[in-house]
């Protein structure tokens, strides 16, 4: 009696998993081939600026240490941070609007089970990405300093992937009320790199004490910056002052760690959830 | 206009409640009960009652804008009825509101508009769709060979879609929506971007589906394409279902009812008022009150065409009343004017209404 | 269209490498001059040494009583498995006089005991070391390539992350001869200064030979060389007149008298660094040796299973394209 209360509880388990396992393993097929551009490209990048200069320029000095080696190399993960997560996520609610494929079919499936399917299923992509970037990177620096490869590199990669995830959901929310897949791409990419910047270099003009806290950009400064070895823990440490005659600017370094983490995890929240309103409001 | 009389009688059955159900003993699988979506304040389906019994094939037929796919889209819950109440069949048997929770309803399959899919092979897309709706795995492959076979679409097993032709993508569509073989199944202009040749498959694909007991409701603009196809008709303008009935039974009523008469000479222009006046006076009695009146505005019985120099008339339908009718205008022509036919007309009133709902609407925004 | 469409696209990829590639081998030609007997091995990169073998008893008896290896080799050189490691930063070509080798390998600086010295004798030693004063005497230049590097000294424990030594240059002279000249310079310049008056109540420089010269740099841990490595050794041995020293292939072996004589043997890399030290008694019993611990094996490794992992992907591809083709 037990053993069938399982089974059945199992099933019901099967059943409600399975278009999320599903959608997941057909997202990992569907974008598989931007996975592979996207990696090549990775790797490709981490060759063409962390190695080929050095590899080919023997004037052009090797970093110091392994770290600050990470640290130059990482500059780029932020850019195909963006890029990735615009290309791989801007579809996930939109394009089924716009294009009427997975929802129209499954009028009796949980359509959040298919978004979370995706949803995964491209996260699992871009993190292959970025392992990618990061493995090859750390190779080179292998190659150049010997191993083990510094400790902080792997905190880097995690904070890495708490910023994949806040732009990625950043991107979601933007597919969720956006009508094309085109738009979403566009749209986000000028946020992300070019809006704001726009607005944290007026609040640091207007407000020069501020920290932007709020930015993602100056948040995922924290990437490479985790990467020095002796983590500024004041705050007069975080930021250098420009003076030049009357113009005085704030250049700020990193966040704190603890400050970043939590601007991530509150991004990819708040950002998730009000994808989830709109998704559930929106008509087609 | 016809319709708009149409509109007014079926404004007032909807009002009543559900539409009865024509046959007896049928289980019925889906019932839409007063459904209703607005956009703003325009009404784009408004009150609408129908109730589909297992087994059956009913065509939504309607022009562009008339709401047929709304009607659709509320069914597959892509958008959401401003109210009334779509109830389907579930596993128990019973009739369940379409909400959040509709596992445990029978299986639906979807065509909605036209199609569009991933960028993926034909094979893989249906393999997705497929297990995602916990089809027996063991059985999948079979189960797409045996529709790509039957939509001639095999050799493009493992072709992307994305390359595949309007038609094709169309018949890919048709596909997914029986794959998992449902058992009620919504089309929604099935025909779209399909050659003669598709049209005739599609028909033939619908009756096998019939055999297979599958209830099938199926949207169109295109009557005379799903009518022979087609248990019953619901005829939808401007949101309102102006009739719904079997085909038999819808073209009877409007054929039976209405009569031509032809003349040798045309009725001088300073007499025309007065003799049709004076016809629709002695005519008064055969007049049916019920759809058949053309004019509303004069609410006359008798309609005269100067051209063709002939009149319509609409009675109300019993043999007697034709004998006398004849007899009326007989006597009211016999001096300066003669009848050389008097006749029941052969083609479908049904499709004249329709033609006429179609040329009298402007495509609205928000689809069918 | 989109056949045509993807081969525009391929086009214009290779013409992007291709201009990518000239422009990086440009670069990569103009940057360095290469000599026309010898040209530089020296890689970019990170080696590590290690000290293999050390016999303390042996070292007191054979080599030296009062001084141990870390007063030669710094840091726990004195230890077994004492780990150091330098990295190449780059390599530009620049050229040396005196001065530099003053500074640099003969390490003049260290000798100085402030401590030791009056106002006058300070004065006097430091006129002789500004640098107007050397270029002026001594104003013969030598291309030299020059490698930037930091260093980590021999240690027990895993490597502190930041280097003991930033900045630290590496010297490869273009010709051996010019190490003649600098030694010719420097005994002028110390016998100069050794016999100025005032400075008679200093301890003198010490002159050098050639044996002594080449022990020093040996344990400057500087020494490096330019290929093609046998005739560079050769031709050095012969230039310094050194007659305890010889030349076996990449090794150089240098007979020495310590408390005992004994025997130095200095092994070459491929890039020209000093890969392994041994120090043998007469009876040919190790002494001490310091090996390079090779890190390439870990990159090999490491590499060879991203290409394995690559490799498998795409064969699992091919394949399953193979079953849907079927």
């Amino acid at each position: 009696m037990q053993l069938l209360e399982k089974n059945e509880k199992y099933e019901q388990y099967y059943l409600a998993a399975l278009p999320v396992v599903t959608t997941y393993i057909f997202e990992l097929k569907k974008q598989w081939k931007k996975f592979v551009i996207f990696t090549i490209m990775a790797i490709s990048f981490v060759i063409l600026l962390s190695h080929l200069p050095y590899a080919l320029i023997p004037d052009n000095p090797l970093p110091d240490t392994q770290a600050d080696y990470f640290q130059s190399g990482l500059n780029f993960i932020i850019l195909l941070t963006i890029f990735g997560a615009c290309f791989f996520f801007s579809g996930i609610i939109c394009s089924e609007y716009s294009e009427k494929t997975g929802f129209i079919t499954f009028p009796i499936i949980n359509k959040y089970k298919l978004v979370v399917g995706k949803y995964l299923g491209a996260l699992t992509l871009m993190i292959g990405v970025i392992a990618a970037f990061y493995i090859a990177l750390g190779v080179l620096g292998i190659y150049w300093y010997g191993g083990p490869i510094n400790y902080r590199y792997y905190y880097s990669f995690g904070i890495a992937l708490l910023y994949l995830i806040a732009v990625s959901s950043f991107v979601t929310f933007f597919s969720s009320f956006m009508k094309s897949v085109n738009m979403t791409i566009v749209t986000t990419i000028m946020l992300l790199l070019i809006a704001n910047m726009i607005i944290d270099s007026l609040v640091i003009l207007l407000y020069p004490e501020f920290e932007p806290i709020y930015s993602l950009n100056h948040n995922s400064q924290l990437i490479s910056y985790i990467l020095v070895e002796d983590f500024p823990t004041k705050l007069e440490d975080r930021y250098e002052d420009l003076e030049f005659r009357n113009f005085h600017r704030r250049i700020w370094l990193t966040p704190t760690i603890e400050g970043a983490i939590t601007i991530f995890l509150l991004y990819t929240v708040i950002c998730l959830i009000v994808a989830a309103i709109i998704f559930k409001r929106r008509q087609l | 206009m016809e319709t708009d009389k149409l509109n007014r009688i079926a404004e007032e059955k909807s009002s009543i409640g559900p539409i009865e159900k024509v046959g007896t003993g049928l289980k019925t699988v889906m019932r839409l009960e007063n459904l209703t979506k607005k956009f703003g304040s325009f009404i784009a389906v408004n009150n609408i009652n129908i109730e589909v019994y297992e087994g059956e094939t009913i065509g939504l037929v309607g022009p562009n804008g008339a709401g047929k796919t709304t009607t659709i889209k509320m069914i597959a819950k892509l958008l959401r009825p401003t109210s009334g109440k779509i109830l389907v069949l579930n596993k128990a048997g019973k009739l369940q509101a379409l909400n959040g929770n509709d596992k445990d309803l029978v299986r639906f399959g979807f065509l909605i508009d036209q199609p569009f899919f991933y960028d993926m092979t034909a094979y893989q897309i249906l393999r997705y769709f497929a297990r995602s709706q916990n089809y027996q795995k063991e059985k999948i492959n079979s189960r797409i060979d045996e529709l790509l076979k039957l939509f001639k679409l095999f050799k493009w097993k493992h072709e992307k879609v994305n390359t595949f032709s309007k038609g094709m993508r169309q018949k890919m569509g048709i596909i997914q929506s029986i794959l998992v073989d449902p058992q009620i199944i919504i089309l929604d202009e099935p025909q779209t971007g399909l050659d003669p040749k598709a049209r005739i498959e599609i028909r033939a694909t619908i009756r096998e589906l019939q055999k297979l007991g599958k209830t099938i409701f199926v949207a169109s603009h295109m009557l005379h394409e799903i009518s022979e196809v087609c248990d019953k008709i619901a005829l939808i303008n401007n949101g309102k279902i102006v009739a719904f009935d079997t085909i038999e039974n819808l073209e009877k009523n409007l054929k039976e009812k209405e009569l031509h008469c032809q003349l040798l000479y045309p009725i001088p222009h300073k007499d025309l008022e007065s003799t049709i006046d004076r016809i629709n006076q002695k005519l008064e009695h055969y007049a049916n009150h019920n759809i058949e009146v053309p004019t509303p505005e004069h609410n006359h019985s008798v309609k005269y065409n100067p051209e063709e120099q002939n009149f319509t008339i609409y009675y109300d339908g019993k043999r007697e009343s034709r004998g006398e009718i004849l007899e009326i205008l007989m006597s009211e022509f016999k001096s300066n004017n003669k009848i050389i036919s008097f006749s029941q007309p052969k083609t479908s009133k049904l499709e004249q209404i329709y033609l006429e709902m179609i040329l009298e609407d402007q495509p609205r925004d928000g689809g069918g | 269209m989109a056949k045509l469409l993807k081969r525009d696209g391929v086009k214009r990829i290779s013409l992007g490498f291709f201009i990518l590639s000239t422009i990086l081998i440009g670069l990569c030609s103009n940057s360095m001059a290469a000599s026309t007997t010898y040209e530089p091995a020296l890689n970019k990169g990170t080696v590590v040494f290690k000290v293999d073998q050390y016999n303390e008893g042996k070292w007191e008896d054979t080599v030296d009583r009062e001084l141990e290896p870390d007063d030669y080799f710094d840091g726990d050189s004195d230890e077994i498995g004492a780990r150091s490691k330098i990295t190449i930063k780059n390599l530009a070509e620049y050229k040396w006089d005196l001065y530099d080798a003053l500074i640099f390998f003969f390490d003049v600086e260290s000798f100085i005991d402030e401590d030791a010295l009056n106002q006058t004798e300070l004065f006097y030693l430091l006129s002789f070391l500004s640098k107007d004063y050397v270029d002026a005497l001594y104003p013969e230049e030598h291309k030299v390539w020059e490698a930037l590097t930091v260093q980590w000294d021999f240690e027990t424990e895993e490597f502190d992350e930041s280097p003991d030594e930033k900045n630290y240059i590496l010297p490869i002279f273009q010709e051996p001869k010019y190490y003649r000249d600098l030694l010719d310079d420097y005994n002028k310049w110390a016998l100069g200064l050794n016999t100025t008056m005032l400075l008679l109540g200093i301890e003198p420089f010490p002159i050098l030979d050639g044996d002594d010269f080449l022990w020093l740099l040996i344990t400057s841990g500087i020494f490096t060389i330019a290929r093609p490595f046998n005739s560079y050794l050769t031709t050095l041995i012969d230039k310094l007149g050194s007659d305890d020293a010889e030349v076996k292939g990449n090794t150089l072996i240098l007979e020495r008298k310590g408390e005992e004589e004994y025997i130095v043997e200095v092994t070459f890399s491929d890039q020209g660094m000093q890969s392994s030290l041994v120090i043998k008694n007469d009876e040919g019993r190790v002494i001490y040796e310091i090996v390079q611990d090779n890190t390439d094996t870990i990159v090999l490794i490491v590499s060879g299973v991203i290409a394995a992992s690559i490799a498998g992907i795409i064969i699992v591809i091919m394949r399953r394209r193979k079953k849907f083709k079927q």
